[in-house]
């Protein structure tokens, strides 16, 4: 089925499934649900964007674009003074941003939170980082382990085909390093190290027993399998331009991945511009039965019907979802009889780089700008590996790459000869940045606005989240831990920025609907379904107990896979 | 434009890795690399006229000031690529206020130190070097503010040249298509470096 022929404004019908939500976790629910023979209307708030035909910021030369792919100054102000913080934020990107002006929200005084969104199909599925990896048992039992919140009710043992099954089809590529507390995954062929990177790794992994260097995973086809190829998938191009959509398929999103295996069944329709006011609960039966729509363009209202509800909004569109369709029943939001909906949000925190200048090498060089770096796991990883300063701990990411042009564009001197130079490839140099895990807590939370609302008629979310002293020394212990590494490798001419970014920047934003094995502490089960309501499933970082180091992406869809043959059973098996 | 869908699948389907480079150039579409409509173009470089942040004056310095930052040699400079140009078209669109003015003064401090009737563009070869030499060493007559001043619109210069045409695929290697990455090549102290 084309994508033209599935899309829908309104339907009267009550379909099997509804999914909310285009991103990285509707596209999956979509595919799984539609692949088990579900009918599934797929809603999103945002317009259409088609794979391929809509990528028109894909592959435009910087003298051909406005103002060589800086955003103008009005722009930024007047729509983007909050997305245009992100590092992916340029000309040839910003149409995958949301409008700031269109979709405000406020912070207690005091804090901050930098919330970054995507507002068409695909979500930001199309904008990410592409970073995979698999959370280990030491992940999912550091709460229990710490006494910190509330213990996960799942394992690795729990995930561990799922993240299989949602490898195979995403095409992951990375290398099988044997680390306990970095599960391996379905591995496409890893992309190459430098040089100076397999130094690095030498001397890290002989120097500092317990910390490895590897290369980083992505979500990138270094080499197609035929399966991606059979998909109409082509070998990434290194072209380092993934946010501004590719036509080759080479990474996965929404419209190169689950999409199209979603579409080929026949089952799906997709309603954009579908702006979630409520879901619609019928109390007779403890089943929610649609959703209420708002017209994004026209405000007009419309409702949905169907059988199964899978929240995949993002974290904070789910939440706030669940808050905006508070009942009689549910005067705290809809499933929240635990009082759990809105705390324990987390990110991770980005407060922490190195770069240093790496001597030799002079006779190498690189081809291709490569979609991944590399990555060191998490070495704090379990309590007896704990720093003495700070609780849990962080990853690393991080390149060797050449100076060039861009880091001397203030460079004393004129002339032939000074043009030359610039047109050179410098000295090597090493950054690595932190990726620090945030402790979960019941103050960093996120509640309806009391009198603010947004141009739809909802009331706008409102933040509460700070850094705790943790994560301040996990990020100077993070500085410190580097610097250790680039001495030990002989490198020099250090630069150390511990920052103090507020919440949000790290785009992994998880909690607020936790899941638990008690319903009184949290809103969903183990199996991403709602404890009070059984066809009300959400699989976005919502349901998140604990953040890990790890970037959560791949654990979103593993998890979603999980949820919908779950559900899926329950209806086959007539409970549900 | 269209792009008959069924070539592409066809093409994608008949793929084996080593022709990838090739066909990934069809796949794209021949068309994204083609101009797309902007409202700058570059301007003829020989003759200036009043921008939008700069008069032409300041126009006819930043000229000059582009050539001596980033000559001709065998491939075009900077007033070729008409850096000038594209530094009031950036300015105007991108730059704060204080940004803009930044630029404007530092202009004018050049025009006014050149004590003669053509401005600093009028000056000979060997006195505009002289000039931004001392310029950016803020030697007198030139303050540590000047020099500032002048780092800031170097960093223009600089990111002017190498992001235009010439300058990205002359003077540097450009590679839209790289076709895969490979973690180590020889290079030789004499290679130009990539764009990216």
């Amino acid at each position: 089925m084309n994508i033209a022929d599935s899309v829908i404004r309104d339907a009267d019908d009550e379909f099997d499934a509804i999914v909310v939500g285009s991103g990285i976790t509707g596209g999956w629910a979509a595919k799984e649900l539609t692949e088990r023979g579900f009918k599934t209307l797929m809603l999103e708030r945002g317009p259409m964007v088609e794979h391929r035909k809509d990528y028109s910021g894909e592959g435009v030369a910087p003298w051909k674009q406005e103002n060589r792919g800086k955003v103008a100054r009005e722009l930024v102000e007047r729509d983007y003074p909050i997305q245009s913080k992100c590092y992916a934020f340029k000309e040839s990107s910003r149409r995958f941003f949301g409008n700031d002006r269109e979709l405000p929200y406020q912070t207690r005084d005091g804090t901050d939170f930098t919330w970054i969104r995507g507002n068409q199909l695909g979500g930001k599925s199309l904008l990410w980082a592409r970073q995979c990896y698999r959370w280990s048992d030491f992940d999912f039992a550091a709460n229990r382990n710490d006494g910190l919140a509330i213990d996960w009710p799942i394992r690795y043992d729990d995930l561990e085909k799922w993240y299989r099954h949602v490898e195979i089809h995403a095409g992951i590529s990375g290398h099988a390093d044997s680390l306990e507390q970095l599960p391996d995954s379905e591995f496409l062929e890893p992309f190459e190290m430098t040089s100076p990177e397999r130094a690095f790794k030498k001397v890290v992994e002989s120097k500092f027993p317990g910390r490895n260097v590897i290369i980083g995973r992505t979500a990138n086809l270094s080499k197609p399998s035929a399966l991606h190829a059979a998909q109409g998938r082509v070998a990434c191009q290194a072209r380092d331009q993934c946010e501004n959509g590719c036509s080759f398929g080479a990474y996965f999103s929404t419209q190169s991945s689950t999409l199209p295996a979603a579409l080929k069944t026949g089952q799906l329709r997709i309603a954009p511009n579908s702006v979630v006011h409520s879901l619609i609960y019928d109390a007779s039966k403890q089943r929610v039965r649609g959703v209420r729509v708002i017209d994004s363009e026209d405000l007009s209202e419309r409702e949905y019907f169907g059988k199964l509800v899978f929240l995949c909004a993002s974290t904070l569109g789910s939440t706030q979802i669940l808050m905006h369709s508070a009942t009689p029943e549910f005067p705290n939001g809809l499933a929240n009889r635990s009082g759990a909906l809105g705390h324990y949000l987390m990110d991770h925190s980005y407060n922490a780089s190195v770069n240093a200048r790496v001597p030799g090498f002079e006779d190498e060089y690189y081809k291709g700008r490569r979609p991944t770096g590399i990555y060191v796991p998490n070495f704090h990883y379990k309590p007896e590996r704990y720093a003495k300063d700070y609780i849990r701990g962080y990853s690393l990411g991080g390149h060797a790459y050449r100076q060039n042009w861009r880091s001397w564009r203030t460079r004393d001197g004129f002339g032939a000869d000074y043009k030359k130079s610039l047109t050179r490839a410098g000295d090597w140099r090493f950054i690595l940045y932190a990726q620090g895990e945030m402790l979960p807590r019941y103050d960093n939370q996120v509640g309806l606005h009391a009198t603010k609302k947004d141009k739809w008629g909802i009331p706008q979310l409102e933040f509460s989240c700070q850094w705790s002293d943790n994560e301040r020394r996990m990020a100077q212990g993070a500085a410190d831990a580097c610097v250790d590494m680039f001495e030990a490798a002989g490198y020099d001419d250090f630069h150390v920025n511990v920052s103090n970014n507020p919440p949000g920047l790290g785009i992994h934003e998880i909690g607020t609907a936790r899941m638990g094995a008690d319903p009184k502490e949290s809103v969903f089960n183990g199996y991403n379904q709602a404890h009070d309501i059984p066809n009300l499933f959400c699989t976005d970082g919502a349901t998140f107990c604990s953040g890990a180091t790890q970037n959560p992406s791949l654990t979103f869809m593993a998890l979603t896979a999980r949820a919908v043959d779950y559900a899926a059973a329950l209806i086959k098996n007539k409970k549900l | 434009m269209s792009r008959p869908d069924k070539t592409r699948r066809n093409l994608v389907l008949g793929l084996g890795a080593a022709a990838a480079a090739v066909t990934a150039a069809e796949l794209a579409g021949i068309d994204r690399l083609v101009a797309i409509a902007d409202d700058y173009k570059p301007g003829p470089s020989t003759a200036v006229a009043a921008g939008r942040i700069l008069d032409a004056t300041q126009l006819a310095t930043l000229r000059a000031v582009c050539s001596q930052v980033i000559p001709a040699t065998d491939t075009p400079g900077a007033a070729e690529a008409d850096v000038h140009g594209f530094i009031d078209h950036q300015l105007y669109h991108c730059h704060s206020d204080d940004q803009q003015e930044t630029v404007r003064q530092v202009l004018d401090t050049l025009a006014k130190r050149a004590d003669a009737t053509g401005g600093f563009s009028g000056l000979s070869h060997a006195h505009q070097l002289e000039r931004l030499t001392a310029l950016e060493a803020s030697s007198k007559p030139f303050s540590d503010e000047d020099r500032n001043q002048f780092r800031f619109l170097k960093s223009m210069i600089v990111f002017g040249y190498f992001t235009s045409e010439i300058g990205a695929t002359k003077a540097l290697r450009f590679l839209p298509y790289p076709g895969g990455f490979s973690g180590s090549i020889p290079h030789a102290p004499n290679d130009k470096a990539w764009f990216k």
